[in-house]
């Protein structure tokens, strides 16, 4: 694994250059032995350019981790509210059961009262 | 005494609807949401898949060369060291989980149903507090002759129509607010994926203008050489290649404008949350949104169309 970072202009104009060397070696009015030079230059082009492509790839995993943390910390926010909006419904849910219980205590109440002379 | 009551409760609903600034139709706002949601699952997915191929594509490119060429040195670290480093590759693997929890929880933030079941919540403790109500009327000479009932039954309506308008006002600004917040590294995270899958496409494109230009070498030697029938077999396979080329290449371009569009619909998004929220934003979100969802599901079914005939 090559540990060179070379710049985005470099990598594109080495690409660039690549793509070029193939095209000249399908020039038909080129000789075959010209043309088989420029495809294997061609070749050799590409694996520098994957080589540098390689080396930015492996660079930028710090990048993405601090990219995720903030991404991260939106989707937290994000819980939370879900949950804040879950509790607002528990509170109506709990009313429920109070307003049954306070029926129930009422009616045992009732029957438990003691009988007017 | 209850008409006015009524007016006032009536007055306050309006003015608690106008304060929350909910989305004029929210039904419509969560749908956008889980459009965008699928939309980038299914690019997550596909671009995945693309990142993690790129060691086994050059580790498979290399032995090609190897077969075709007897003179070509034999490097072996090609063979058994990957270009990639498997923390740049798991960097990658995190950064689409990370980017499939935040559309996740966008999407069951705007389509949890808290609204609803506060509804129903709301229905079973009026459904108690009547029941509640009766027996006190029955059993107390004093609240029997107050008229509770009839006013707690408007009241609970509209109380009910008030809680729906905040929750969901609350539930849109939580949404605003985490759409604002993650802008900024959505934005970096999909301009370095960007970058990743420019290197795809390069990778596999350049591979396959090789294959072109060595088979019109061979073109050629058939030509000087005089064999028909090479020159018409290798013309036959300059066809094919030219034909892979232009639908390899289509997918992985589709794949590049996919991101575009997940760009211009997170932007929407964020322009939407900042907007006034009238129609007009809506529409445009819906627009925008649909879009991204469409090309994303174009995409996916390319690349499982492009899977299937290679396996």
């Amino acid at each position: 694994m090559s540990e060179v970072k070379a710049s985005k202009a470099l990598r594109d104009g080495l690409f660039k250059s690549f793509e070029d060397m193939v095209r000249k070696a399908m020039a038909p009015n080129l000789p075959i032995p010209q043309r088989q030079a420029l495809l294997n230059r061609a070749q050799e082009l590409r694996a520098q350019w994957v080589e540098l492509e390689a080396a930015r790839f492996n660079s930028e995993a710090a990048a993405f981790t601090a990219a995720q943390t903030k991404v991260l910390e939106a989707t937290t926010d994000l819980r939370k509210a879900t949950k804040d909006l879950d509790d607002a419904v528990k509170i109506a849910e709990k009313a429920t059961k109070v307003f049954g219980l306070l029926d129930k205590l009422l009616k045992k109440a009732v029957k438990f009262a003691p009988v007017p002379l | 005494m209850k008409r006015a009551i009524t007016g006032l409760w009536t007055f306050l609903l309006l003015a608690a609807v106008a304060a929350c600034g909910t989305p004029r139709d929210f039904t419509i706002y969560q749908e956008s949401i889980g459009e965008f949601q699928s939309a980038t699952d299914q690019t997550a997915s596909v671009a995945l898949e693309y990142v993690e191929s790129i060691n086994s594509f050059e580790r498979g490119y290399e032995l090609t060369l190897l077969r075709e060429d007897p003179d070509r040195p034999l490097n072996i670290s090609k063979l058994s060291e990957p270009i990639l480093s498997p923390q740049a590759i798991a960097a990658r693997d995190r950064t689409f989980g990370v980017l499939k929890q935040y559309t996740q929880m966008l999407a069951a933030l705007a389509e949890s149903d808290a609204s609803e079941r506060w509804k129903a919540a709301s229905e079973r403790a009026r459904s108690s507090a009547d029941a509640l109500l009766t027996d006190l009327n029955a059993e107390s000479g004093i609240l029997g002759e107050l008229p509770i009932s009839d006013i707690t039954g408007p009241l609970k309506i509209i109380s009910d129509a008030i809680a729906t308008e905040i929750i969901n006002a609350k539930r849109s600004r939580a949404l605003d607010a985490a759409i604002a917040k993650a802008a900024p590294a959505i934005q970096d995270i999909s301009g370095k994926l960007r970058e990743d899958l420019t290197f795809v496409i390069r990778q596999r494109d350049s591979v396959k203008q090789l294959e072109i230009a060595e088979l019109t070498i061979r073109y050629a030697e058939a030509q000087e050489s005089n064999n028909n029938s090479a020159r018409l077999s290798t013309l036959t396979k300059i066809d094919q290649a030219l034909e892979a080329r232009t639908k390899s290449l289509s997918t992985l371009q589709g794949l590049i404008q996919t991101l575009d569009q997940f760009d211009i619909a997170h932007d929407a998004l964020v322009r939407y949350a900042k907007s006034e929220k009238g129609p007009q934003d809506l529409s445009d979100l819906v627009t925008i949104v649909r879009s991204y969802s469409d090309s994303a599901k174009e995409v996916f079914e390319s690349f499982q169309r492009l899977s299937a005939a290679l396996s």
